[in-house]
């Protein structure tokens, strides 16, 4: 049955997937058509265009680049003026600005020498691994919390630091890669090494369910060391890529095999005081328990607990069937077992019952008062009338004033208060049995197809193990073998990325078939190679780009180049790239100088609107983190995967439900709203007024200029230094007319002791405006 | 919140004298951009700022829209398409002329077996359309509605049929449906976006791929309300600033974000100078929007019970209240309709989520006399198949199903009934397919626009939501 109009509708479409089908059956039928894709190519160094006697190229970068830009007639934009390139490598180096007298430091001799210091020392920064660690997180997916409906907490920051510890000393990237992969499997692993795995240690994982989490594994592996889109591989071959079903499975076998678990920090005697503690905290709390409710009910289970004393009251001739094992009892034991029992249980109720007798009648009128009414109301009944179970709050009532009871609480509490606390995280272990590995057919983790064993897809270059079964350090070195065409490449392409707010690959989260071609293939092979022949060093790439003249060009937009190249990648100029949500919380912090710069530790809690928390299954609060902490910097803000802090979300911060390569970037009036009235900013706002007021004596004009030296690293034209003045004229009349409204709005703000309401809440004003500019939260 | 009005007495003048002013800076900004980047096609005559109401390119009935996305894929063939053929051969493999060349989401088995619906279905209405049990509203408004039953998509999974849905194209990086129309036709609403979203049980599975600005400038993009406690944060000013302090600062902040601009040239500028002036408007207008007072007890009763908590009733709610007030396009997604397996629980408690509220929704424009401008829209980014989907253990579900399924159409400019009709066990249509570039050809006709007039100038080329695609299903017009 097919319609003419449905026929003519054919033609129409045909056009769209004849292409398609062609790319897709080229290599399903050709087999060897697949290995012709670009990026499955073995990276070899290529050479360095011949650009002739132009002096632009600082280094082969630039010649690349300059090379394509003279294809097109182009030439390359003027270098940026040196105010914005220090606050340019700053922010990209640090994610921190430039303080002033950085500023004058470098604009008192901007040669290329002084730049080359420049980035020098922002490499030694220790800062220098936290900007850097936070886009690797987010590749790994990092969270403090499990995911799904109940998204337990999790203790895995340590990892987080180990990420920033190893930029920080630059660890060779073949390195960081073997060891968040497989550090546990490594001769003489490290504490280091192990921690290292956290990376696959970040899933999501819901009821336990390691199939998923595993999965969650081998795709984010994909994604972080492969750029290859492997989770399309779960349900079904592969649509574009040559990875069948069955190769999907092969990363999983690798995977199975290991398991997460709770590493502890602790020395062995911490372990063995922590042990012996917490076993006489259960063994009193066992004790407590049959003080106070008597024999066990089932009396089986009462012979098996009875204490030293207790088996002397029993009768000799019955002693034997009490200590006898279960299983040899003969039913005669067990009813004598029942008869002791019987009676046991008949002599504590008896006891317990004069005891509470006892008390109730020495009861004082005010004791009585103070009970519940519950109690009292049982305790107005003549004897003969009261039930015979007392109400519950008048037993509580009772064991509280009862000596022998409240002696053993206190020794509880008392040792479970001196068990020492422990600090753990996540790594991954082998599981002790091997595990089978079954294709989940249509991914349904029910349904086991076929048995795979680990392995990589036919069209990389081969493991190269033999006569045993690989395992994750196998998978690991392979992953950043010279031979592997893709993961330097993956790497310094997404290093790219992050300079020129687009990679050279574009789709710097999928290098396969669907993958966008290299703007500059041989530049990325170049860089790809740079990095593997000089010690896999990736602080060598950093140089060699934030150097180069491509780097430092000027990010004015080009207006004859709008139509030819709008998203500039010819590489004719720089980008003005926004911040990330960290970084312009970060920037805000740091420019008014209230940023605690302290480097790792546990995810802390700066101030988060009401209500987020609502959303939660459990009850989990946000109990806002205390002095300095809230003004830690944004990448130690604790991540709730189920409900993220709506700042981070707002300014486009990934929801680690998965390995995220390229952030999306937003503009909505909802980012201004932030900006505006979000307490973080006005707090911040009032300490840069602040710090202004006290440090600046005298016009106006120079408060203003060291203020916006602060927050932009630039002094401010004069049209924009009128433009701020008039505000501050404006507000300052305003204020002094409503010193109210300035108490309010310098209520909490710990900086503001000691100045003058008005003039502070002016300032405040002027500083509010400056954090509000585009500017102030791009990097130009 | 300060009542805006009694804060701004006194500097009435000065504020209309610098809204001018704002107003102003925004086209001129808009205007360079729109220069730069070549863009607007010569014929279509939109006017240059960015926001600014436009007239559409010919009289449409439709104004405004609201897009009930139902993510996840809900089942034509329980809802709506109804098939006695199901019911009959119930158990049996699909015939493999039907079956044809057919390659699943997941579904393997060579012969999978036909299921008919677990639920009875009704003719309702003057005109008789089959509609399940399980939508008993819906069944009452049966006579409002346009059901479109041979839909098509080209993408079977997930992510990349929402996209195509939503921007015409498999991948994310394109411009959405509601972004197009807010470039081409402005918004009418200056308090509150042109553009809003609402995931009113979750994002989509594509994200904000799905309501992104893609090539289009920033400002085209989708606003998200939050849909617990308040619809947006940070609504209040910081304590100790009025609305005159706010002023001052985002005036000043907007001429120095224009020098800005006039230096670099850089068109996020232009979107960051409107989103501060809708950003200050915003902060009277969303809490204004959200807060249901106002609202008749009858009203209130007509979306359900679900109205006065966080759900999809509300949204409903709050979409009608937006688009009395301006906005141009809502957008609610709600999920997750994926039932590969316990279709018989999962299905029905889906369809209790959403029955009253599409029903409430539509006689509610319609009373309010806003139906004839409004035009509402719901589906999926596909349907699921008469086959089932066994699963090992469990209850059986079905698979995705992209050669044909419904979605329908109320309000502006459509005709009640349905158009195209399935094969016997809605698997094929046996007349013309309803490609998404036809559909949204189709949608764009209906609010006024030339699906081949609209277009944006970018690397080069003039794209359109349609791609070179397209045909307006015209049996869907009045």
């Amino acid at each position: 049955m097919e319609p003419a109009a449905r026929k003519h509708r054919w033609t129409q479409f045909a056009r769209r997937f004849v292409i398609a089908g062609l790319l897709y059956s080229s290599w399903v039928t050709g087999g060897a058509r697949a290995s012709d894709h670009w990026a499955f190519q073995r990276v070899e160094h290529p050479p360095v265009p011949n650009v002739g006697n132009s002096t632009w190229p600082a280094n082969p970068i630039d010649s690349f680049v300059l090379a394509r830009l003279k294809q097109e007639r182009i030439d390359p934009s003027p270098e940026a003026d040196p105010v914005t390139l220090l606050r340019r490598v700053t922010l990209d180096l640090t994610g921190l600005p430039p303080t002033p007298s950085e500023v004058d430091e470098f604009a008192s001799e901007s040669s290329p020498e002084a730049f080359a210091r420049v980035v020098d020392r922002l490499l030694e920064s220790s800062h220098y691994g936290e900007r850097w660690a936070r886009h690797w997180l987010d590749v790994a997916r990092y969270a403090d919390s499990a995911g799904h409906e109940f998204d337990t907490k999790r203790d895995i920051w340590k990892y987080r630091d180990w990420v920033i510890q190893a930029f920080n000393h630059d660890k060779p990237y073949n390195d960081f890669l073997i060891e968040q992969l497989a550090g546990d499997l490594l001769p003489n692993a490290t504490e280091m090494q192990k921690i290292a795995t956290g990376f696959s240690c970040n899933a999501l994982k819901q009821y336990g369910d390691n199939n998923e989490a595993t999965i969650d594994r081998v795709n984010a592996y994909g994604t972080a060391y492969l750029g290859l889109t492997l989770g399309c591989a779960q349900c079904h071959d592969h649509v574009a890529d040559p990875i069948s079903q069955a190769e999907y499975y092969q990363f999983f076998a690798f995977f199975n095999q290991a398991e997460d678990s709770s590493y502890d920090f602790s020395s062995p005697e911490q372990v063995g005081i922590r042990d012996a503690l917490l076993r006489q905290v259960a063994h009193l709390k066992k004790e407590q328990f049959r003080y106070r409710n008597g024999p066990d009910k089932d009396p089986v289970a009462w012979a098996a607990q009875l204490t030293a004393d207790e088996l002397r009251a029993i009768p000799l001739d019955m002693m034997e069937a009490v200590q006898k094992r279960n299983q040899d009892r003969t039913e005669q034991d067990l009813e004598a077992i029942r008869q002791q029992h019987a009676q046991a249980t008949t002599e504590f109720q008896h006891r317990f019952l004069q005891r509470l007798q006892a008390w109730m009648t020495k009861l004082t009128d005010e004791e009585r008062q103070a009970l519940n009414p519950a109690a009292q109301q049982y305790l107005a009944l003549r004897l003969e009338e009261r039930p015979p179970d007392p109400p519950q709050p008048l037993l509580e009532a009772f064991w509280q004033q009862d000596a022998g009871y409240k002696k053993r609480q206190e020794v509880i509490e008392m040792l479970q208060k001196s068990v020492p606390e422990t600090e753990t995280t996540l790594v991954m272990r082998e599981r002790l049995q091997p595990v089978e590995t079954h294709i989940f057919v249509r991914g349904e983790q029910r349904n086991k197809g076929e048995q795979v064993e680990p392995g990589v897809p036919a069209f990389m270059p081969p493991l190269g193990i033999e006569g045993r079964q690989p395992n994750r350090l196998d998978l690991a070195r392979w992953s950043t073998a010279r031979d592997n065409p893709l993961p330097a490449r993956v790497m310094v392409n997404r290093i790219w990325q992050h300079y020129f707010g687009i990679g050279l690959v574009e789709s710097s989260d999928n290098f396969g078939l669907q993958g966008d071609q290299p703007s500059h293939p041989q530049l990325l092979d170049w860089l790809a190679v740079e990095l593997m022949e000089n010690g896999w060093r990736l602080k060598h790439i950093h140089r060699l780009i934030v150097t180069s003249s491509t780097y430092r060009q000027s990010s004015r937009l080009r207006p004859e180049l709008a139509e030819t190249d709008p998203h500039n990648r010819l590489l004719a100029r720089q980008k003005r790239i926004r911040l990330e949500a960290e970084i312009i919380r970060d920037v805000a912090l740091a420019s008014s100088g209230i940023l605690d710069p302290a480097i790792g530790g546990p995810s802390v809690f700066p101030y988060q609107p009401p209500g987020i928390m609502d959303a939660r299954a459990d009850q989990t609060q946000w109990v806002m983190s205390d002095g300095n902490e809230r003004f830690r910097r944004g990448l130690y803000i604790h991540f709730w995967r189920l409900t993220p802090h709506p700042y981070l979300k707002m300014f486009d911060a990934p929801d680690a439900s998965g390995a995220c390569a390229r952030r999306t970037q937003s503009n909505t009036p909802l980012q201004a709203l932030t900006l505006l009235n979000d307490p973080w900013f006005t707090e911040a706002a009032a300490a840069l007024a602040a710090q202004a007021c006290r440090q600046v004596e005298g016009k106006d004009e120079d408060r203003l200029g060291w203020m916006f030296r602060a927050s932009l690293a630039r002094h401010p034209a004069p049209q924009e230094q009128q433009i701020l003045l008039k505000l501050l004229e404006e507000q300052r009349a305003a204020y002094q007319q409503r010193p109210a409204q300035a108490a309010a709005l310098l209520e909490d703000i710990l900086s503001s002791a000691g100045l003058d309401p008005a003039q502070l809440a002016a300032w405040t004003t002027v500083a509010r405006a400056i954090h509000n500019l585009d500017e102030f939260i791009t990097r130009e | 919140m300060k009542d805006s009005h009694s804060a701004n007495r006194n500097s009435d003048a000065s504020r209309r004298a610098f809204l001018g002013q704002g107003l102003r800076l925004g086209a001129v900004a808009f205007a360079s951009l729109v220069q730069s980047s070549g863009a607007v096609g010569a014929r279509s005559g939109f006017a240059a700022s960015p926001l600014e109401s436009k007239p559409p390119q010919f009289l449409g009935r439709a104004k405004n829209v609201i897009q009930l996305f139902m993510t996840g894929g809900p089942s034509h063939l329980d809802m709506f398409d109804y098939k006695s053929a199901l019911d009959r051969q119930h158990g049996q493999p699909l015939p493999p002329s039907i079956l044809g060349e057919v390659r699943f989401a997941q579904i393997r088995d060579s012969q999978p077996l036909i299921m008919r619906s677990p639920w009875g279905f009704k003719r309702h209405g003057a005109s008789g359309q089959w509609v399940s049990d399980l939508l008993p509203h819906t069944a009452q408004v049966v006579d409002e509605l346009c059901f479109l039953r041979t839909v098509k998509t080209t993408e079977t999974i997930h992510p990349h049929a929402e996209f195509c849905m939503n921007t015409g194209f498999r991948n994310a990086g394109r411009p959405s449906f509601g972004a197009w129309l807010v470039y081409g036709l402005g918004s009418e609403s200056q308090n509150l976006p042109g553009y809003v979203v609402i995931n009113s049980n979750g994002p989509p599975r594509g994200k904000v791929g799905n309501y992104h600005n893609g090539f289009l400038p920033p400002t085209y993009q989708g606003v998200e309300f939050r849909t617990q406690g308040p619809p947006i944060l940070n609504a209040k000013n910081p304590s100790g600033i009025d609305d005159d302090d706010q002023r001052r600062v985002i005036d000043a902040v907007n001429k120095l974000n224009r020098m800005r601009f006039d230096f670099t040239g850089d068109p996020e500028i232009a979107a960051r100078i409107s989103a501060y002036e809708l950003a200050f408007r915003l902060q009277s207008s969303a809490p204004e929007l959200t807060n249901l007072n106002d609202e008749s007890p009858t009203t209130l009763a007509l979306y359900g019970a679900d109205v006065h908590q966080p759900s999809f009733a509300r949204d409903c709610l709050l979409a009608r209240r937006m688009v009395e007030r301006g906005v141009r396009f809502v957008q609610i997604h709600y999920g997750d309709w994926d039932h590969h397996s316990d279709i018989g629980v999962s299905h029905p408690n889906q369809c209790r989520g959403i029955d009253q509220a599409c029903a409430a929704l539509v006689r509610d424009l319609k009373q309010r006399g806003l139906l004839d401008e409004t035009l509402v829209i719901w589906g999926g980014e596909f349907g699921r198949t008469p086959v089932a989907q066994p699963q090992a253990m469990g209850g059986v579900g079905r698979d995705h199903h992209i050669n044909a399924f419904t979605m329908w159409l109320a309000g502006g400019g459509v005709k009640p009934g349905s158009v195209g009709q399935t094969d016997e066990f809605g698997f094929h249509a046996v007349d013309n397919s309803i490609e998404i570039h036809d559909l949204h050809a189709t949608l764009l006709h209906l609010l006024g626009i030339d699906h081949e007039q609209l277009t944006y100038r970018f690397q080069g080329r003039d794209f359109r939501l349609t791609d070179v695609y397209g045909n307006v299903v015209q049996d869907v017009l009045a």
